[in-house]
């Protein structure tokens, strides 16, 4: 191997670490928003759990990704070399950033599809994508997830609260606090056995084109262990922003509704991988609790954030694209033109950290407001300087 | 046509096993709560056994849960 492919392997391997470690903060919110919010779980007790439970799951699966792309790509015609992976992964990446700042969950698989789809697009031509794909496992999932997800948890919400109308309010709160640890523990869970397997997939398949592993080998143990370990650091980081956004800012939660969206939610992603398609984990969990806030009598549904949200889901993949595209148009000129874009990367990311500092969501505010805006208000920077 | 069926075949089950779980703890919680102690002292035990069967039942489904999620089971 020479030294040039040494470095791409080098930088793919870390910008796929990086896009693992984005994706487990952005998805913390998708399993444990809700406990959060209801106060089911303390802030920090939340994603201590969700981060082990992540490791837990990277390890109990061994099902990696046979494809890069999951078929979007045509990889017979296309020779996915380690360049394009990496500028599709800055663009997931990037946009992973930008929507966490936000505070607006998106999918990070769709993220680094529409990353790879557009290196690809500059770097092979056109005729490497596969656009019947990117209808039936991008466009189709994302509009179709949320209505499967929200009639469960609106079905399951209308159970509930049918049942135990002759209930007191404490007996309610309590004793559904512990079912919805449980089932945000599951969502958790499944979210390890699916989402650090991409890393992993990424990463072999690379090694495996370089002739670093031989072909159709697995994951070797360092490559599970590092994978496991950056999405569980990431779900430990708590993208707080998409938390708050998922907790508060859809709907008023109380512990009902929250142990209905997870159960519906977990359920809609077991079952959908059981059928062999894998569904959005943010827009199953996004719709659940949409769903929940329509099945509760006299709750409302905030749809100025659920219409943000969808119009996020929508250019979760071409925004990606742009940037993987652009991303690819710099990295093929050389070594040099992949230095850049890391180094461009970087900056970005450092720039999107420092603007999100202007109005910080941690776990000691989490659910002090339910909206996540990137300038301060006047009574925040009250408090702030009080 | 497939892809539409094999979303319809989710919805379907989604929503009756998200329905089915939600049912039981919510029968298991109001059947625990009317356990409590009659007059004399003594525990209801009709809706305790009840409590403890829909309790079981969601033990039952989460154990089922972990079987699909985790590939070495099967």
């Amino acid at each position: 191997m020479d030294i040039a492919t040494l470095v791409v392997v080098g930088l793919v391997i870390i910008t796929a670490l990086t896009f693992d470690f984005t994706n487990g903060f952005h998805d913390t919110a998708n399993a444990m928003a809700t406990s959060i919010a209801t106060g089911a779980l303390k802030p920090k007790t939340a994603v201590i759990a969700a981060g082990t439970l992540n490791l837990v799951g990277a390890f109990l699966s061994t099902e990696v990704a046979k494809t890069i792309s999951g078929g979007i790509i045509n990889e017979q015609a296309v020779t996915i070399g380690p360049e394009f992976i990496f500028a599709g992964l800055v663009g997931a990446i990037i946009w992973n950033l930008l929507t966490w700042l936000v505070g607006l969950p998106s999918s990070s698989s769709h993220a680094l599809f529409g990353g790879l789809v557009g290196a690809v697009i500059i770097g092979a031509g056109i005729e490497g994508v596969n656009f019947g794909a990117v209808l039936a496992k991008v466009l189709i999932p994302a509009l179709v997830s949320p209505i499967v997800a929200g009639l469960a948890a609106f079905v399951a919400v209308k159970l509930i609260y049918f049942i135990v109308k002759k209930m007191s309010e404490d007996q309610i709160v309590n004793g559904f606090r512990h079912g919805q640890t449980v089932t945000a523990c599951l969502v958790a869970l499944s979210h390890g056995t699916n989402d650090a397997q991409k890393t992993m997939g990424i990463i072999t398949l690379t090694l495996i084109a370089v002739g670093a592993q031989g072909a159709g080998t697995g994951p070797q143990l360092w490559v599970v262990a590092v994978c496991g370990l950056a999405i569980a650091a990431g779900t430990y980081m708590g993208g707080w922003r998409v938390i708050r956004t998922l907790g508060k800012g859809l709907t008023e939660i109380s512990t009902p509704q929250g142990f209905a969206a997870e159960a519906a939610s977990a359920t809609t992603i077991l079952v959908s991988s059981h059928m062999g398609f894998a569904l959005s984990t943010t827009q199953v969990c996004s719709g659940s609790i949409i769903g929940t806030g329509l099945g509760k009598p006299g709750n409302k549904v905030n749809w100025g954030v659920a219409a943000r949200m969808l119009v996020a889901w929508l250019v979760t993949f071409p925004a990606a694209g742009l940037v993987g595209a652009a991303a690819c148009a710099l990295a093929k000129t050389g070594l040099g033109g992949t230095i850049a874009v890391a180094f461009i990367a970087v900056v970005a990311a450092l720039v999107i950290f420092r603007l999100s500092k202007r109005n910080p969501v941690n776990s000691g505010n989490v659910n002090e407001a339910s909206e996540v805006k990137i300038k301060p208000s006047a009574s925040t920077k009250v408090a702030t300087a009080a | 046509m497939q892809e539409f069926i094999n979303f319809a075949t989710v919805l379907v089950v989604a929503v009756c096993v998200a329905g089915m779980i939600s049912t039981l703890y919510a029968s298991g919680l109001r059947l625990w709560a009317a356990g409590g102690l009659d007059r004399e002292g003594y525990a209801r035990i009709m809706p305790r056994v009840g409590s403890v069967i829909c309790f079981s039942g969601c033990v039952f489904i989460v154990l089922f849960a972990l079987w699909l999620m985790i590939p070495i089971f099967h």
